[in-house]
């Protein structure tokens, strides 16, 4: 292809060689008697136009078109590397545009668009039991109704079924904890995986009696065991009990939550009545028969839930069922966040577009004139069009290469950020998406060249003689209306910025009801095998012993569900005495175990009577219960004290007697509902998995290690797992609103910027532009401040225009952002009114820089301008 | 310049220079003289046809070039035939010939009739 400098070398070599050629005719002419005058003009007609003679030269260096296109755009990126300042600007521009774009447009493909990694996606659903009168639609199911959909349904190929929980693996390494799903063999069926070593589970591992099986994930594989080939075979301790790994899932194989590790046989039993031992606590699975539609699965599912209801009236009635596409049930809480950003970045690259093309039209003007020049000594017209638009097309490229830097950046620190929004979805930078936004770009780019190229290349010769002005009216009303419309698009990106960051701090600034400080949270499981009830609560009071007697603890205790996480188990309440009610007309409660001391150790104020204390945590104690103040206003009429109540927690629920009356806490979001709450000593609902809660006196981290210890020294094998302060606790639950708050920022910051830099750049041009004019004026006696207003007024009624246009358009869309705001109304004056003013200060600034100095240039100077 | 033209005529500008600087090697001013002279005035070639088409030949590797003086004293690009290029000129002297006699038979029954 040739370097810059030979093509520079060649180039002055050839223009010596005609150079030559004219000196020898002229030499020739002169000696056959012409003056010297008259051999050199002789000469030089008859050589005719020496630049097309060069560039008729010139192509042929380049044999093919495609070469010469090579050419032009090196020349391009040279002529670029020239103004450096220019390039930069409209690169970077242009990179941010399409980074974000890029960027969130990746994201939505994750999430939205690509197929879950199993064969024939869309044929997977979740069905759920309902309780139509409480408007619940995705409840879990019970393993009876399981059973019972199983033998009936005739929708699906094969419907499986599963529930996590935690495990500990020991004697083979750390004691652990793990993750583990105990699933029906048909789940691994409906989803159509191969085991990777080994085998898969099957039904003959869920009868009863049949010694237990498990498959690892080849995660834990490789990270525990080597990824040694003895696995398939080998007997490893799980929750103490010995069970024969079978299989190995293949790499990268989920289903929902990434975390699982491990897979068992459920055990579900037809023979067992579930319906008297068992709640609703499993999910259910299903793949549809070909041909069979989501709506028809849902109305089998319907009428078996019907049939069911009258079959099994005490169990069953007012349960109905639901079926899900599987995709649909796990993007939903992100969709609204999705489309959302989606909409900001869409704005942002039309703003740097648009931004791009005003800085590539101003520029172009600037370069009429050398181009009329050009173009009336001879050069080929079209190939001087050609020129400019590959030094956009160069422009192009380059932005687009950054822009790909950018968006990677963007979804890298997107999948950090929120492991747990993108958990279930394969995000990555896709390429499609680049390629797309890179030819939005490359589109616009060559858009917004293309007109003054195209007026290049029809440039009449009078242009040259009419002297400077060869700018028309048209270009500058168009350059005003980007400008204008760049303004919108700004004042909507900051409206819906503004609603989104109060929305995050309304919710942040909320009353967690409990303290978030200086205490940390791990979780506990301890294995059923090995614990019975009461060793499993002597456990507990041990562990506790020791972690209080660890310097820099404060107090210590223990919850089996830790607030503002999603877990949670409810069931109904009976006060003694009331009169019998109908199923779902009973108080509903949540239920949570605790230690002694867990309502002064979490920081929940005690409202009245007594928190629960060591005595009531011996089994041989009647049975005391707290609630919280929620459950005191819906159900117990102001007065809770000496009242007795009943919960169906267990095979025997005698009544006991209302103790204390505790503050709320939300169920698991700031923005969520406050539930009723019964909490029980764990001496009397010994939960096996407690959370640990430690009041600290100074960094919650640093005791992490010594917790972990002192458990050890309780039961070696006893691993503790899900470590962490309760800040983070309570940060993961506000993830969106702080990724929307921050995302928007961003943009509305990025676009405010640009949209100034626009206002600023095309003031300043039309100012140097009409120059002579304004010298002119002020020569007639115009005052410096008449000229200022004059100038600043032309620019602050375009930034006007478009606010207006841009308040008058996020009236319209901001209803669509409602379900992502917390108590902030999508109309909220604040947003409005301190979008609208940061914008009008910030233009007048740029409006007033370019004025002012107009203003203050003297008129002498201003004429003699040309 | 015309587009049409140009490419009829590139082959047999082609033929006509390397004829030329077999005669000897020659700059491009006197390569046009020269083949002015020889066709008697007839075919006049532009510097605009010429000078692309001494450097395609010369990319070509039929012609190379160096900066020599003339007798005058003054500088000029002098190009000569290489090896190839003698080559060149014998083959496309011998398409000539033989397509020239084509037109010819082809052009002769009319005179006949």
């Amino acid at each position: 292809m040739g370097d810059d400098s030979s093509q520079r070398a060649r180039e002055r070599e050839l223009r010596e060689e005609l150079e030559a050629h004219l000196a020898i005719d002229a030499a020739e002419r002169q000696a056959a008697g012409a003056t010297e005058e008259q051999a050199a003009s002789a000469a030089r007609r008859e050589l005719g136009n020496l630049l097309q003679v060069e560039e008729a030269t010139r192509a042929t260096w380049w044999g093919t078109a495609w070469s010469a296109f090579w050419r032009d755009l090196l020349h391009g990126v040279r002529t670029l590397a020239r103004n450096p300042s220019f390039a930069l600007l409209a690169t970077g521009i242009l990179a941010l545009g399409i980074g974000a774009c890029a960027a969130v447009f990746s994201l939505v493909d994750g999430f939205l668009l690509r197929p879950l990694p199993y064969d024939d996606p869309d044929e997977l659903v979740f069905v759920w039991e309902t309780i139509p009168e409480r408007g619940a639609g995705t409840n879990s199911v019970s393993p009876a109704n399981f059973l019972d959909w199983r033998d009936q349904a005739q929708s699906f190929t094969e419907l499986g079924t599963f529930v996590d929980g935690p495990v500990a693996v020991s004697g083979d390494g750390a004691p652990t904890e793990y993750a583990m799903r105990e699933a029906s063999a048909g789940l691994l069926t409906v989803l159509r995986v191969k085991p990777w070593r080994g085998r898969l589970l099957t039904a003959e591992d869920d009868r009863p009696g049949t010694p237990p099986v498990v498959m690892i994930s080849y995660r834990m594989w490789r990270q525990r065991y080597g990824a040694e080939e003895t696995i398939v075979g080998q007997s490893i301790r799980v929750d103490g009990e010995t069970s024969e790994v079978v299989g190995v899932l293949p790499p990268g194989f989920y289903l929902v939550d990434r975390e699982v590790d491990l897979w068992g046989p459920i055990g579900l039993d037809p023979a067992q009545n579930y319906r008297a031992i068992a709640g609703h606590s499993l999910t259910v699975v299903g793949r549809l028969k070909p041909g069979v539609s989501r709506a028809d699965a849902h109305a089998e599912m319907t009428t078996i839930a019907a049939r069911l209801e009258s079959e099994y009236p005490d169990y069953n009635e007012g349960w109905g069922a639901n079926v899900v596409g599987m995709r649909e049930e796990l993007v939903r809480d992100a969709r609204s966040s999705l489309l959302a950003l989606m909409g900001g970045a869409v704005f942002l690259l039309l703003i740097a577009c648009t931004n791009v093309a005003n800085l590539l039209l101003t520029r172009a003007t600037v370069r009429e004139q050398e181009m009329a020049v050009r173009g009336s000594l001879g050069a080929n017209r079209w190939r001087l069009g050609l020129q400019v638009l590959t030094e956009s097309l160069a422009l192009a490229v380059t932005g687009g290469g950054l822009g790909v830097a950018v968006a990677a950046l963007l979804v890298e620190g997107f999948v950090a950020l929120a492991p747990q929004i993108s958990g279930p979805f394969a995000v990555s930078l896709d390429g499609r998406i680049l390629a797309f936004a890179v030819a939005i770009s490359l589109a616009t780019v060559l858009l917004a060249s293309l007109a003054p190229a195209l007026g290049l290349a029809r440039t009449e010769a009078n242009v040259v003689r009419a002297g400077h002005k060869s700018t028309g009216r048209g270009a500058e009303r168009t350059r005003s209306l980007l400008v204008g419309a760049q303004v919108a698009v700004t004042v909507l990106l900051l409206i819906g910025s503004g609603l989104l960051m109060r929305s995050f701090v309304r919710l942040q600034a909320e009353d967690p009801g409990m303290r978030t400080d200086h205490l940390l949270t791990a979780r506990v499981s301890l294995p059923s095998g090995t614990y019975s009830r009461e060793q499993g609560t002597e456990f507990f009071r041990d562990v506790r012993q020791r972690i209080a007697a660890l310097p820099g603890v404060r107090n210590v205790s223990a919850v089996s569900f830790l607030p503002y996480t999603r877990l949670s188990a409810s069931t109904y309440v009976r006060f003694e005495g009331a009169a019998p009610q109908a199923q779902f007309d009973q108080p509903l409660a949540h239920i949570k175990a605790v230690l002694p001391d867990y309502f002064v150790t979490a920081g929940i104020p005690v409202l009245e009577g007594r928190a629960l204390g060591d005595e009531d945590n011996r089994r041989e104690m009647p049975l005391r219960y707290v609630v919280n103040q929620e459950f005191v206003d819906r159900y117990a009429e102001g007065d809770p004290f000496g009242r007795r109540i009943r919960v169906f927690m267990q095979d025997e629920n005698p009544f006991g007697e209302i103790v204390g009356v505790v503050g709320n806490q939300r169920r698991s979001t700031l923005s969520g509902d406050v539930e009723p709450t019964v909490y029980f000593p764990q001496g009397k609902l010994a939960y096996r998995s407690m959370q640990l809660m430690i009041h600290t006196a100074g960094d919650p981290e640093s005791l992490v290690e010594p917790v972990r210890a002192a458990v050890l020294e309780v039961d070696p094998n006893q691993p503790i797992a899900a470590v962490r302060s309760m800040e983070a606790v309570l940060d993961e639950t506000m993830v969106r609103e702080r990724i929307l708050a921050w995302l928007s920022a961003l943009f509305g910051g990025l676009s405010l910027l640009l949209a100034m830099v626009g206002v600023y750049g095309t003031l300043s041009y039309s100012v140097r532009q009409s120059r002579r004019e304004l010298g002119v004026r002020m020569a007639l006696g115009a005052q410096t401040m008449d000229v200022f207003r004059r100038i600043a007024g032309a620019g602050m009624r375009v930034v006007a225009a478009g606010v207006v246009l841009g308040a008058l358009g996020a009236a319209g869309l901001t209803g669509y952002l409602e379900s992502l705001l917390y108590e902030v109304e999508p109309y909220d004056a604040v947003s409005y009114w301190g979008a609208v003013a940061l914008l009008l200060f910030t233009a007048a600034l740029a409006v007033a820089v370019p004025a002012w100095t107009a203003a203050r240039v003297e008129p002498a100077v201003a004429l003699r301008y040309e | 310049m015309g587009g049409n033209r140009q490419d009829l005529l590139q082959g047999t500008l082609d033929l006509l220079v390397l004829q030329t600087l077999a005669w000897g090697p020659q700059h491009g001013l006197g390569i046009s003289q020269a083949i002015r002279a020889r066709s008697d005035e007839v075919l006049r070639v532009e510097t605009g046809s010429l000078y692309p088409a001494l450097h395609r030949l010369e990319r070509a590797k039929w012609l190379a070039s160096a900066w020599k003086r003339t007798d005058k004293g003054q500088r000029a690009k002098y190009y000569r035939l290489t090896a190839a290029g003698r080559r060149q000129l014998a083959a496309e002297v011998s398409r000539w010939n033989d397509v020239s006699a084509a037109i010819g038979r082809i052009l002769r029954p009319a005179e006949e009739a």
